[in-house]
């Protein structure tokens, strides 16, 4: 996505008179003012990076400073060294990648000094300084994602990528065609790894063709997983840690458009099971079919001991076919809501112990969906919206947290926005949150990055960065299913597709 | 070139006595004359005709085009075979932005086609100017692809065929020229510049065949570019100007008429005899989709034409027009943050700074939009009913209308239209009640339907419920019915022969018009996922 778009420069030189605006080479010399005023304003930038806490590994934080000026600097300051970068009036702050990565080395542990510079009417000030502080703790190196447009039910141009935290660097993991044949037009989604490695990962792709894609050291096999016992196609997954077997939920899921309401839109499950699949065996099996219990978004603990999961009791749902199930779930849409559950499992037995109820979220007016256990077994991270379960639609949405040995559950306040925060989930270390979030504009999701320290409390978040921050504003999808891992995914696209496509 | 140099000059040495000879005839002219005369005169034609004839669907073109520096926004198409190349020419296709430059551009080019095109078959001087059938053909095509010219197709692709005869006709002529270069020629004095004449008459000839076979697609580009004008007027006059409107001509003289709250008054003065739709079959959504989001916008229904922009740019890739759309309904959304997204995406491209100052003012300032007699009106629209879009009959512009149990007086109104333009007239009846008691004025289009009403359900006493109804309007009625009973038995003749005494009466759409099986919409399944 990244590529170079080299016909800029043609066109710029073939219609320079057409095509104003084009942006030029940079004048401003990248060095700090020395007689720059200070002046007590705070200077608007984005993205908002002020006191976040970052990992040492991070690519630069790139920003734009909203601020009016003619031209801008900014001077990054930590552990003795010194990192500055310039712009002109659009205000954007791109820091040499070497300079900044020998900064965070340095600074791992320590506070960092931004301050920045504005030019206005020929003369120098400077803004009010911010920090930020950068944690020991590193973040794994790859984050994979789906893009895709919040479009509610179309879809034509969508693809996997994943990209280098430590870098702008972004690989191609599997693109849909990129010209419109109505028999070949597909949409993939749900991919998932198994403990932060891409040597076993899964995604499906839906529509003409619909499959699993199974990748195992980057063997690619496709595979349909249905049976008569289950109750609809395989969908959210989670990997076994250690063992060759995926949980899915199995979920009959429907969608509507609000007319007024700015959510704009509900997905409704009006029916969903989970269902084990060992990989190796090739074969599925229900959890549980319960008609009147919705169970999905299921997680399982880092010891494989427990299995975690959301479900909400339907009690209308009781003996109803599908095509009622469908109808009646548009009608109580807000007033289904979801439970934090779990069940025991003994993997030599394969068998699992009876749902126990971890947040009663219902009690509370609330519902749950995508539970996340943390690395060491302690934290349970799940969203809590007001109804439902498919939160990235609803601006209630909020991160809150369980602490799997107090008991005690609290929102992640810190992390948290006015807009819909939902699917989420940790780095291997346990001391990084990821969450898609729509705080951005509403519509369109974005990753945001937070600390989680080891008293349990999450730090402000702050987005994934850019080469250009403005991609963020420019790029039409939604950053979609995020997803941490420790190394990079070992097929090619071309590879991929061919094997797929077979 | 010192060998060519030479062979010109022996063509000329050679053509000298010929001159001489020739007679003095009425239209005769010098040969050089002549073809200046060709080249400047089907210069002069090709470029009415594309900036007058045609102007109007090429610059709807560029409107349905997006263009900008940044590679992310143009991922869409620069992933797609030959998408840089299609990339480079949507920054030319800006000059369609104003279609009397765009057209200079382009009948340049044709004209220097056409040149190489005689240069290439090394016609007689006076049969010069032929080379114009090669452009004459190109704009054949464009006239041929209807609306396909840019709706969910490339738009820039009528400019990539431009380029590519250009240089295939340049190879040709240069095959030509190295091929014969040392033959001589007889050139005369003076010629009949018999090809300025053939190339006016093809000119004429595809001038006309645009208008006649491509009207309502014209029309269509020039109502959707209006409305960005708020030229209401215009476009209800484009749309009466329409010998059989399509449904999208339809759609957006409604569209008009309700920005002037006209709907009641003047929706029946075009006929409703929908031609089928010349529109390529791609995801099945093609006719509607070229008005869903505009209707649905001005019927107050934001999020509906946000997602059907929306659906739009999925499908079809990032589209200046649709970009508005959405930023515009982000803004009476209450999506601020939404709008300046859009606003963003809009600035990157040239030409377009008054658009995108003129609605981050009204980001900036709420009470800018209450001056805004257009958005103004969208607004008094709003949903008075949370319901979802499922809840209501497709398409949801009318579905919506037909079906709201709750809305504001100005609801009322597009309500009424809405069960008039179904015939639904008992949900009519219900809506004219509402308004005769809020002592409305009944037009004459809800008299007679109230009428027609009345002849179908004598038990409503109609007439004593309505004494708005004017004395003359039953007799109209049934001076209607006296006129239609020879065509009872055959809908054709009967919407044929009583049309030039009725049309614009709720008789003669409710007895003649929109009722051909054909013209109902098929239920379109797409492929949806949960995104």
């Amino acid at each position: 996505m990244n590529k170079s778009y080299i016909i800029k420069g043609v066109c710029a030189l073939l219609l320079g008179a057409l095509v104003m605006g084009l942006p030029s080479c940079r004048n401003t010399e990248a060095v700090v003012p020395t007689d720059a005023q200070q002046v007590s304003e705070m200077a608007r930038i984005y993205p908002d990076y002020r006191d976040v806490t970052i990992p040492p590994n991070i690519a630069p934080l790139n920003v734009q400073v909203k601020s009016p000026g003619d031209a801008f600097v900014g001077c990054i300051e930590g552990a003795g060294q010194q990192v500055v970068a310039a712009a002109d009036k659009d205000g954007v702050l791109q820091f040499d990648s070497l300079e900044w990565k020998q900064l965070l080395t340095q600074a791992k542990g320590k506070d960092l000094n931004v301050t920045l510079y504005a030019e206005r009417d020929g003369k120098w000030v400077k803004f009010p300084s911010y920090k930020m502080m950068v944690a020991q703790e590193p973040i794994d190196r790859y984050l994979s994602y789906r893009l895709i447009e919040p479009s509610y039910e179309l879809y034509r141009q969508m693809g996997l990528y994943q990209r280098d935290l430590e870098s702008f660097n972004v690989h191609t993991i599997y693109e849909n065609n990129r010209t419109y044949e109505r028999d070949e037009n597909h949409c993939v989604n749900c991919h998932n790894y198994q403990n932060y490695s891409t040597q076993r990962m899964l995604f499906h792709r839906r529509g003409e063709g619909g499959c699993t894609v199974f990748i195992e050291n980057g063997k690619v096999e496709k595979r349909t997983i249905k049976s008569d016992s289950i109750l609809a196609g395989a969908t959210y997954p989670t990997w076994y840690p250690t063992r060759n077997w995926v949980v899915f939920s199995s979920n009959q899921t429907g969608q509507t458009f609000h007319v007024r309401n700015k959510q704009k839109i509900e997905v409704v499950d009006y029916g969903s099971d989970l269902i084990f699949y060992d990989v190796d065996k090739v074969e599925v099996k229900s959890i549980m079919r319960t008609d009147a219990d919705l169970e999905t978004f299921p997680c399982w603990a880092p010891d494989g001991k427990k299995l975690y999961f959301t479900s909400a009791h339907v009690p209308e749902f009781a003996g109803k076919n599908d095509s009622i199930r469908r109808d009646l779930v548009i009608a109580l849409y807000n007033k289904i809501r979801y439970n934090v559950m779990s069940m025991t499992f003994d993997p030599t037995t394969r068998t699992f112990g009876q749902p126990q109820v971890e947040v009663d979220c219902a009690a509370h007016g609330k519902s749950a969906a995508v539970t996340r256990v943390s690395p060491d077994g302690r934290y349970l991270l799940f969203t809590m919206a007001d109804y439902g379960q498919f939160h990235i639609w609803h601006n209630s949405a909020d991160l809150y947290v369980k602490d799997l040995y107090t008991h005690q559950v609290y929102p992640l306040t810190a992390v948290n926005s006015k807009w819909a925060d939902s699917y989420h989930g940790w780095s291997s270390n346990g001391r990084w949150l990821y969450v898609a979030s729509r705080r951005d504009d509403g519509s369109y999701s974005r990753v945001y990055f937070a600390y989680f320290d080891r008293t349990g409390r999450a730090h402000k978040a702050f987005l994934l960065p850019q080469q250009n921050p403005l991609q963020n504003v420019l790029l039409t999808k939604s950053y979609n299913v995020p997803e941490l891992t420790k190394d990079a995914i070992k097929v090619d696209a071309a590879t991929l597709k061919k094997e797929i496509e077979k | 070139m010192n060998k060519s140099h030479k062979m010109q000059k022996a063509t000329r040495t050679v053509a000298q006595p010929v001159g001489t000879t020739a007679s003095k005839h009425w239209g005769q002219c010098k040969a050089l004359t002549a073809r200046r005369l060709v080249y400047a005169v089907g210069f002069v034609a090709l470029y009415l005709l594309l900036a007058w004839g045609y102007g109007d669907v090429l610059a709807r073109a560029e409107q349905e085009s997006y263009v900008s520096t940044s590679a992310d926004t143009m991922y869409y198409l620069l992933s797609q075979p030959l998408g840089h190349w299609y990339a480079l020419l949507r920054w030319p296709l800006l000059l369609f932005k104003c279609p009397w430059v765009g057209a200079l551009l382009l009948a340049a080019m044709y004209t220097l086609t056409a040149r190489l095109a005689d240069v290439a078959l090394r016609l007689p001087r006076q049969f010069e100017g032929l080379g114009f059938v090669v452009p004459l053909a190109q704009v054949g095509w464009m006239i041929w692809r209807g609306s396909n010219l840019y709706y969910k197709h490339e738009p820039s692709l009528f400019l990539a065929v431009s380029v590519y005869v250009l240089v295939g006709v340049a190879i040709l002529a240069l095959v030509s020229w190295l091929i014969t270069r040392k033959q001589v020629r007889n050139v005369p004095a003076k010629v009949y510049p018999l090809g300025l004449v053939v190339t006016l008459v093809l000119t004429a000839a595809t001038a006309g065949a645009a208008r006649y076979f491509n009207q309502n697609e014209i029309l269509l580009a020039r109502m959707q570019l209006m409305q960005w004008q708020q030229n209401w007027d215009g476009m209800v006059d484009a749309a009466r100007s329409a010998q059989r409107p399509d449904r999208a001509v339809a759609a957006y003289h409604a569209v008009a008429l309700e920005e002037q709250d006209q709907l009641l008054d003047g929706v029946f003065d075009i006929p409703y005899d929908y031609p089928k739709a010349r529109l390529d079959t791609i995801d099945g959504n093609e006719e509607y989709g070229q008005f869903l989001a505009d209707c649905n916008y001005h019927a107050g229904l934001l999020n509906a034409g946000y997602r059907c922009a929306m659906d739009h740019v999925v499908m079809s890739g990032p589209s200046l027009i649709s970009y508005k759309r959405m930023a515009v309904c982000a803004l009476l959304n209450g999506e601020k943050a939404l709008c300046r997204k859009y606003l963003a995406l809009i600035a990157e491209m040239p030409f377009e700074s008054a658009f995108v100052e003129k609605y981050t003012a009204m980001l900036n300032d709420a009470k800018l939009i209450d001056d805004d007699a257009e958005l103004k009106h969208v607004l008094s629209l709003a949903p008075g009913e949370d319901k979802f879009e499922q809840n209501y009959l497709s398409p949801l512009f009318l579905g919506y209308n037909t079906g709201l149990k709750q809305g504001s007086d100005a609801t009322l109104i597009t309500s009424t239209v809405a069960c008039l333009y179904q015939k639904d007239l008992l949900a009519f009846y219900l809506r004219a009640q509402l308004l005769a008691q809020k002592g409305m004025n009944l037009p004459m289009c809800m008299q007679e339907a109230l009428c027609i009403l009345s002849l179908k359900h004598p038990e409503l006493h109609i007439q004593e419920q309505f004494p708005q109804i004017g004395q003359f309007v039953p007799g109209s009625v049934n001076a209607f019915l006296i006129d239609a009973k020879p065509y009872a038995k055959d809908h054709l003749a009967l919407r044929h022969e009583l049309r030039k005494q009725w049309l614009g009466t709720y008789m003669y759409y409710y007895y003649t018009e929109n009722n051909d099986p054909d013209q109902v919409r098929k239920e379109v399944k797409n492929q949806s996922e949960v995104n």
